[in-house]
């Protein structure tokens, strides 16, 4: 279980001029639960991932994983950034095995570990391509190889398919469905598209604003396994509407 | 194609104001005399000795070099303590011309091979930390978010993000800066050497050989060349995943 307790972050930008990005904020999600932030952009998103990866230390309140306190980057929670930020230098299959190397372990582990991810997300043939050479749905896909090879208990997605066309997206939307229904990692799932949201998670808080709050909280019901075709039906239509309109409210109405 | 027409446009104008009788031969010789003083040279074996030890003085000066400036550079780049320490010392460092140590590098080291390595290694030494410091400061922070957040520490992080990052940059750097080395070598040579271009130059200078100095000042521009050929070539072999190996304006409008 992640609990994040009254986290605040302000942002120290030019002298004495301070920038609060996350107001008071309190959350929990199961083990295995899959929940979709969705936010204007600017509002804090990055910076909440960032800190609960220990990538950025928040300003106060406390962030738990399994009552362990977050204070630094740790193996058991993975990020998956925006722009997919793969090492340029290193092949496909030299990404996905960038963590494992790391730590001392057996080779032919290693081999098999990255073998399989090689083959989860499609990428067996470009295993020796270097990452200018992908598009961007599999540079997208590599990024996620190279997270799951870690084998993280908690993922975090920062608009993953934010910058693929609309086709790759459903595509990935897919992949990471079929995906997180086979292994049932814990997801925190940061998006602006609301039928993203709705499509892939259990549930969906929708945020406001700078600073970053939790507006409101939507349990989504539909049963899993989940294809495009639910994409289609009008009770999703009706769940869209229900979240863009949470969205387009201001507070106090 | 175009870069073979420039020096020929360069010759051709020599060969007009040489063979014409416009300019003295004392003062620029024919382009025949040159490759005639240059055979001559290259048969009494003066010039490839003469060249080999330049070469082998920027060589060694420049090895030097980088073996101080690699951690420095690195450092500086990744620590703004270490930044806030050395950078002053190095800006210092780096204002006073190469030259301005000959006097004081002859005192120390007299006027062998390990005076000429003491000045290039003045010369070439700072600015290639900064060079260095440059191209890992470039590193983008989000490779080492992904790094950390994979499991690197701060070690790792060095060695597995920020240095491959940096070394096109680095390869760059010294490719510049072996350039830069001639400028140290020959200066040195001129000022105090028993052997080198720049002291073939400067005894030629007395006997009024002008065609011996243009042959030397000739080999020097075609071993620079032969130095950018190579590291043009190495920087292909050696960074194949570079967006710089595919770049070009001209080549990408054409495979559009
Ligand atoms: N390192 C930083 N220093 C100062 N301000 C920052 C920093 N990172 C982000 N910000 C600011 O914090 C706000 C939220 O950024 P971010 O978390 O990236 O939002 P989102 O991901 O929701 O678009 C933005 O206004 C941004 O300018
Ligand atoms: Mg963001």
């Amino acid at each position: 279980m992640l609990e994040l307790k009254h986290i605040t972050k302000v942002y120290n930008t030019e002298p004495r001029h301070l920038v609060e990005v996350i107001s008071d904020l309190t959350l929990s999600v199961a083990d295995g639960e899959f929940i979709a932030l969705v936010g204007p952009s600017g509002c804090g998103k990055t910076t909440l991932l960032k800190m609960v990866a220990g990538l950025v230390p928040q300003t106060s309140g406390e962030i738990f994983l399994d009552k362990q306190a977050v204070s630094s980057p740790g193996k058991e929670r993975g990020i998956i950034f925006q722009n997919f930020s793969l090492f340029p230098w290193l092949t496909v299959r030299d990404n996905i095995a960038f963590g494992l190397n790391l730590c001392k372990m057996d080779k032919q582990k290693k081999e098999t570990a990255v073998n399989r991810y090689l083959r989860i997300t499609g990428l067996e043939k470009f295993a020796s391509f270097y990452p200018r050479n992908l598009s961007g749905g599999m540079q997208q896909r590599v990024a996620v190889a190279r997270t799951l090879a870690n084998n993280p208990r908690l993922l975090l997605m920062d608009e993953p398919f934010g910058s693929l066309d609309e086709q790759t997206r459903s595509l990935m939307q897919e992949f990471l469905i079929e995906l997180w229904e086979k292994e049932r990692k814990t997801v925190i799932f940061v998006t602006h598209d609301v039928r993203e949201a709705i499509f892939l998670a259990d549930t969906v808080y929708v945020t406001t604003p700078r600073p970053l709050a939790i507006k409101q909280k939507f349990a989504i019901p539909f049963a899993r396994p989940r294809s495009h075709a639910l994409k289609l039906t009008k009770e999703f239509f009706d769940w869209e509407t229900r979240v863009a309109h949470a969205i387009a409210t201001d507070f106090g109405e | 194609m175009l870069a073979i027409s420039g020096l020929v446009s360069v010759l051709l104008a020599w060969s007009l104001v040489t063979y014409t009788g416009f300019i003295k031969p004392f003062f620029l010789p024919t382009p025949t005399s040159v490759v005639s003083a240059a055979v001559s040279l290259f048969v009494s074996g003066g010039l490839i000795a003469d060249a080999s030890a330049s070469v082998s003085r920027i060589l060694l000066g420049f090895l030097v070099s980088l073996a101080i400036s690699l951690p420095i550079g690195i450092l500086l780049g990744v620590s703004r303590m270490f930044e806030a320490f050395v950078k002053p010392v190095i800006a210092f460092v780096r204002y006073i011309p190469p030259s301005a140590f000959i006097p004081l590098a002859i005192i120390w080291f007299g006027i062998g091979d390990s005076q000429k390595i003491a000045i290039l290694v003045i010369g070439i030494a700072p600015y290639l930390a900064l060079l260095i410091a440059d191209a890992a400061i470039n590193t983008p922070l989000e490779l080492i978010d992904a790094g950390r957040a994979l499991g690197a520490n701060r070690i790792n992080t060095i060695f597995k993000v920020i240095l491959p990052s940096s070394l096109p940059g680095i390869w760059d750097a010294c490719r510049l800066m072996i350039g830069a080395g001639w400028t140290f070598v020959i200066i040195a040579e001129i000022v105090g050497a028993s052997s080198g271009l720049g002291h073939l130059m400067i005894e030629s200078q007395r006997f009024l050989r002008t065609a011996n100095i243009f042959a030397a000042i000739i080999i020097i521009g075609f071993l620079g060349l032969i130095t950018d050929y190579f590291f043009e070539i190495t920087y292909k072999l050696l960074f194949p995943w570079s967006e710089k190996t595919h770049a070009g304006i001209e080549t990408h409008y054409k495979s559009v």
